[in-house]
C-alpha cells in the first residue's frame, strides 16, 4: 500500500469515528467536585458571560464588593440572611478603558439548605426567585432573603450579570 | 486496498449525512419567569418576587406564626391603580401559592372560586337530602310509638294528608315529603294508623299537614298556618277541591278584581274572613314576588291536628334545606392588595414606578397586622403603546 493511500484510509478512519461518535444518544454529565463544591462560599458569583484568556473576566463582581453577611433567625424561626452588596465601581486595572456604570443591574437567588454543609448536603428546600438589584455607584444595597421553609440551616446567596 | 477505500467512503458519506438534523422553523424559546426580555410594564418577575418577599414575611407575622391552629384567610381582590392592564389576581395567586406550598399547613385560604362555591352547594344539599330522608324515618317511628295515636279498642287511627303550606318557597315539594312521612308512618305503625285517600279529609281522626319555614327577617309569607287550616276546614265544609291548582283558579278571579269579595263569598257560602284568607292564598301563590326562592335555610314543620278543635298534638321542625353556605364570617383575617403606579413619559421613553404593596387586615378591628411591599422602577426607551 502506499503511503499516501495509508494517510487517506487513516484520516477516513478518524473522520468516521469521530462522526460516529457525535451520533450518540446520550453523553456522560460532568460531575461536580465535592472538593472543589466544599471550598464554594456562601455568596459566590456566577462566571460572567465574556471571557477572555488574556485579561480574565469581564465580571460584575469587580465592581462589587459585601460590606456585611449575616445569617440569624428571626421570632418565628426562620433563616434570615443579610447581606450588604456596595458598588465601589471599577478597581481591576483590565478595566483602566471602561467607565464605571452609575446603576450597576444585578441578579440576587439565594438558595436554602437543609444543612449547614450548603450544596452539598442536598437538594435546595427553598429558592428565592431571581431579583434583580439595582446599585448606585458608592452606596450599599442591604439585600435580605427569608427562607419561609422550617428547618433550612444552609445558604448560598448567587449574584450574577 | 480499493476494496477498503470504498466502503469506508461510503461510511463516512453516510455518517456524516446522517448526522444532518432537519430544518425545522424556529422553535417556541423558553425563558425563565424571573427574566422579561422585553423589559416593560409589569412583568412576571414583579409577580415573583412580591410572592417570595411577602411569603415569608407573613408567615412570621406573630398573628400567624403564634396561632394555635391555622389561621383562615379571605382574599379580597388586587386594585390596581397603574396605567397597566393586566389581570392583577395574578399577584394574590401566586402569593396564595406560594404559602400553601412553604406555609406548612399555617395559613388555609377560602375559595374564591365559584365552579367549587357551586359544587360545595351540591355537594352539602346531596348530604341534607339524605339527613332528611334519615329524619323522616326517625320522625315517622316517633309518631307512631307515640300513645295517643293509638285507640284504646285496638281499631285503627285514621289519619288524612292536608297539603304542606310552601308560603313562597318554591323548588320545594312540601306534599311529596308528607307523602314520604305519610309512608314511613304506615309502615312503621303496622296498620295501627291508617290514612285516607289523598284529598279525603272527611272522617280523619288526625290531619297530617305541615309548613315550610324560612330562616329570614323578612315576610316570607303572608298566610300562616292558622288562616291555612282555616281555609283547608272551609273547603272541606263546603265540598271544594283541596289542590293547588283550584285554590289559585278560584282565588285568581277575585285577585285580579274579576269578582268582589263580597259577591263571591255570597255565591260560594264562604265566610268573610275565609274568603279573605284564601284571596290572600292565592295571592301568595298567584304573585311571582311572592314565588322567589329565598336563599335561606328552610325548615319543615310537621304537624299533627286534631280537626274538631284545631288543636295541634304533635309537632317536629327539621331543617329540610340550607341555604347556599357563604363561610367568610370564617376567616381571620383578609388579605388584600394594590398596584400603584406613576409613570412619566418623554418622547419614545417612559418611566415607571410601581409599589405592589399587600395588607393583612383583621376583619373585627380593621388593623392593618401586616404590610409589606414590592417597588420597581423601569426605564423604557422604546416607544410602546399601552392602551
Amino acid at each position: 500500500m502506499k503511503k499516501s493511500a495509508k494517510a487517506c484510509v487513516a484520516a477516513m478512519a478518524a473522520i468516521a469515528s469521530a462522526v460516529f461518535c457525535g451520533c450518540t444518544a446520550v453523553d456522560p454529565v460532568d460531575r461536580v467536585d465535592p472538593g472543589k463544591l466544599a471550598m464554594e462560599g456562601t455568596i459566590v458569583f456566577t462566571r460572567p458571560a465574556r471571557f477572555t484568556p488574556w485579561f480574565g473576566n469581564y465580571s460584575v463582581s469587580q465592581f462589587l464588593e459585601i460590606t456585611y453577611e449575616r445569617a440569624s433567625r428571626n421570632s418565628a424561626g426562620q433563616l434570615v440572611v443579610e447581606v450588604g452588596i456596595r458598588n465601589r465601581g471599577p478597581v481591576s486595572w483590565t478595566n483602566w478603558h471602561r467607565h464605571a456604570p452609575e446603576l450597576l443591574n444585578i441578579a440576587a437567588t439565594c438558595n436554602f439548605y437543609g444543612t449547614q454543609t450548603g450544596a452539598l448536603g442536598g437538594p435546595v428546600i427553598y429558592q428565592t426567585n431571581r431579583r434583580t438589584l439595582a446599585i448606585r455607584r458608592g452606596e450599599t444595597f442591604s439585600y435580605k432573603a427569608v427562607c419561609p421553609v422550617e428547618g433550612a440551616n444552609g445558604y448560598q446567596l448567587v449574584l450574577g450579570d | 486496498m480499493k476494496k477498503l477505500y470504498m466502503p469506508l467512503a461510503a461510511a463516512t458519506l453516510g455518517g456524516v449525512f446522517g448526522c444532518v438534523s432537519p430544518q425545522v422553523s424556529q422553535p417556541p424559546v423558553e425563558i425563565h419567569p424571573d427574566t422579561e426580555p422585553l423589559n416593560t410594564g409589569i412583568q412576571s418577575a414583579d409577580v415573583r418576587s412580591l410572592a417570595s418577599k411577602i411569603c415569608p414575611e407573613l408567615l412570621a407575622t406573630p398573628e400567624i406564626a403564634e396561632a394555635p391552629g391555622p389561621v383562615v384567610v379571605k382574599v379580597a381582590p388586587f386594585k390596581n391603580t397603574s396605567r397597566f392592564f393586566i389581570d392583577s389576581s395574578i399577584f394574590m395567586k401566586r402569593l396564595r401559592l406560594e404559602l400553601n406550598q412553604f406555609g406548612g399547613g399555617r395559613v388555609r385560604f377560602q375559595s374564591e372560586n365559584e365552579r367549587v362555591a357551586k359544587a360545595s352547594t351540591q355537594v352539602l344539599r346531596q348530604r341534607q337530602e339524605e339527613k332528611v330522608r334519615a329524619y323522616l324515618k326517625d320522625l315517622a317511628k316517633r309518631i307512631a310509638a307515640n300513645p295517643q295515636f293509638t285507640n284504646k279498642d285496638g281499631s285503627p287511627v285514621k289519619m288524612a294528608v292536608a297539603p304542606v303550606l310552601g308560603v313562597n318557597i318554591v323548588n320545594m315539594n312540601g306534599d311529596s315529603f308528607a307523602a314520604m312521612l305519610r309512608a314511613e308512618i304506615a309502615m312503621a305503625s303496622n296498620g295501627r294508623i291508617q290514612f285516607l285517600m289523598p284529598g279525603v279529609m272527611e272522617g280523619a281522626d288526625y290531619w297530617l299537614t305541615g309548613q315550610f319555614i324560612p330562616e329570614s327577617m323578612k315576610k316570607e309569607g303572608i298566610v300562616n298556618l292558622a288562616n291555612y287550616i282555616d281555609i283547608i276546614d272551609d273547603r272541606i265544609r263546603t265540598g271544594k277541591p283541596l289542590d293547588t291548582a283550584s285554590i289559585i283558579a278560584e282565588g285568581s278571579s277575585s285577585y285580579n278584581g274579576t269578582a268582589t269579595a263580597v259577591g263571591a263569598t255570597a255565591q260560594a257560602g264562604t265566610s268573610a274572613v275565609v274568603y279573605e284568607k284564601e284571596r290572600m292564598l292565592s295571592q301568595m301563590l298567584h304573585d311571582p314576588a311572592f314565588r322567589e326562592n329565598p336563599d335561606v335555610n328552610k325548615h319543615l314543620d310537621m304537624m299533627i291536628v286534631r280537626p274538631n278543635d284545631k288543636l295541634t298534638v304533635f309537632e317536629d321542625m327539621f331543617l329540610l334545606d340550607m341555604k347556599t353556605p357563604d363561610v367568610s364570617g370564617r376567616a381571620n383575617y383578609i388579605l388584600s392588595g394594590e398596584i400603584s403606579g406613576m409613570s412619566q413619559r418623554r418622547g419614545g421613553a417612559s418611566s415607571d414606578y410601581l409599589l405592589i404593596s399587600v395588607q393583612l387586615n383583621d376583619p373585627e378591628t380593621q388593623e392593618i397586622v401586616y404590610e409589606g411591599a414590592h417597588e420597581v422602577k423601569r426605564l423604557t426607551q422604546t416607544g410602546v403603546v399601552y392602551r
